[in-house]
């Protein structure tokens, strides 16, 4: 692999990274050090979001519309995700994801799972509860319950490939879902969208949370089987002629011990 | 030297290295993983603005900006992982050299 263009690029590529590296040190030094900033604004209206830490203030607050794009966002790779599997049809993907046989009993990893996930549950609603007041919220809550659901998988317990399509989709648009629906509140009592009717901040704002974990937690886990499911798609086959033999659909079969299934190659 | 100055010229150099490597390892998930290795060096740079005047209390708006990112990168280090994977599976094949060779 290692021919003259890899050199020639990897010359280019350093000098010009260099450089690059050199003038961002150099902007980033020149900062003002100076008092100022939006601590100061933030902390002035921090009465007004419902919530009492300036950072989920900020997110479910301020700047909502932030948070609702990148749900969007979250909603979108999935969806993509699943779009790429050789069968587009989100029913039949879900029905795929379900079907497959359970992988081999992972001994180990299935003990650590049955002592890790009761304390990472715990963990995961301790972070939500915490988030209108300190450090934690839906994103910290979701990625701890996420990586449980995960343990939980690969320990053979069918958490999240077990759910029933139309359970899968909702809990996958539950977040999007909630927060439209929250951000259209401002304007039906006649004010501004994704403001938040006056008093209710706090009780909005927790909905939208415990929305936020189900759908990161769910979203983070199924990212994770659609990667590993990738790799063995049924009909690639009409892709590649020859790479039925290909190491890679074999290493990924042998990894999770997927028997193929006969109806669904054909 | 103060303490941002060092968080800020490692989160450069961090940005640096990976852009570098995404360039120029033909090697598909390497490249996912450089693009992690940038964002890392972004989001310490975000964490350590926000505290570089040593307030009492951090900006809470570059704190809620690396939340934000920490996701956007995580969705998109999911869907490119699954696109490999379907290369992968189309191919067998996750460096572009390689690909390019056969073709």
């Amino acid at each position: 692999v290692k021919g003259p263009r890899f050199l020639v690029a990897s010359l280019v590529s350093g000098v010009g990274s260099g450089f690059l590296g050199t003038v961002l040190v150099w902007a980033v030094l020149s900062l003002s050090t100076e008092p100022g900033g939006l601590t100061r604004p933030v902390l002035d209206r921090l009465d007004e979001t419902g919530v009492s830490h300036p950072v989920t203030a900020v997110l479910l607050g301020f700047r909502a519309y932030d948070t609702l794009l990148e749900v969007v966002v979250l909603l979108a790779a999935v969806t993509a995700a699943l779009a790429l599997l050789p069968s587009p049809d989100v029913y039949s993907v879900t029905q795929r994801l379900s079907r497959a046989a359970p992988p081999p009993p992972e001994v180990v990893i299935g003990h650590l799972a049955g002592l890790l996930v009761p304390v990472m549950g715990v963990v995961g609603i301790y972070l939500l509860a915490l988030g209108t007041h300190s450090p934690g919220g839906a994103f910290q809550a979701g990625a701890v319950l996420g990586s449980a659901a995960v343990l939980l998988e690969l320990g053979g317990w069918r958490f999240v490939s077990g759910m029933s399509p139309r359970v899968l989709a909702v809990t996958l648009g539950l977040a999007t879902s909630a927060f439209l629906a929250a951000a259209l509140l401002g304007p039906l009592v006649g004010r501004e969208l994704l403001v938040w009717p006056a008093g209710q901040a706090t009780r909005v704002i927790v909905t939208i949370e415990l929305a936020l974990t189900v759908s990161i937690a769910v979203t983070l886990a199924v990212l994770f089987l659609l990667a590993t499911e990738a790799g063995e798609a049924g009909d690639a086959d009409e892709l590649a002629p020859g790479a039925k033999t290909t190491p890679g659909r074999q290493a990924g079969r042998r990894h999770r011990g997927l028997p193929r299934d006969p109806g669904s190659t054909s | 030297v103060t303490a941002f100055s060092v968080y800020a010229v490692v989160a450069v150099v961090l940005f640096v290295l990976g852009l570098h490597r995404l360039v120029t390892d033909p090697n598909l998930l390497r490249k996912v993983l450089s693009v992690n290795v940038m964002g890392a060096g972004v989001f310490l740079l975000l964490v350590a603005t926000a505290y570089r005047n040593r307030a009492p209390l951090p900006d809470a708006v570059p704190h809620a900006m690396v939340l934000t990112g920490i996701v956007v990168a995580v969705s998109m280090t999911g869907f490119s992982l699954v696109l490999m994977r379907r290369l992968e599976a189309a191919t067998g094949k996750v460096v572009l050299d390689e690909i390019e060779e056969e073709e």
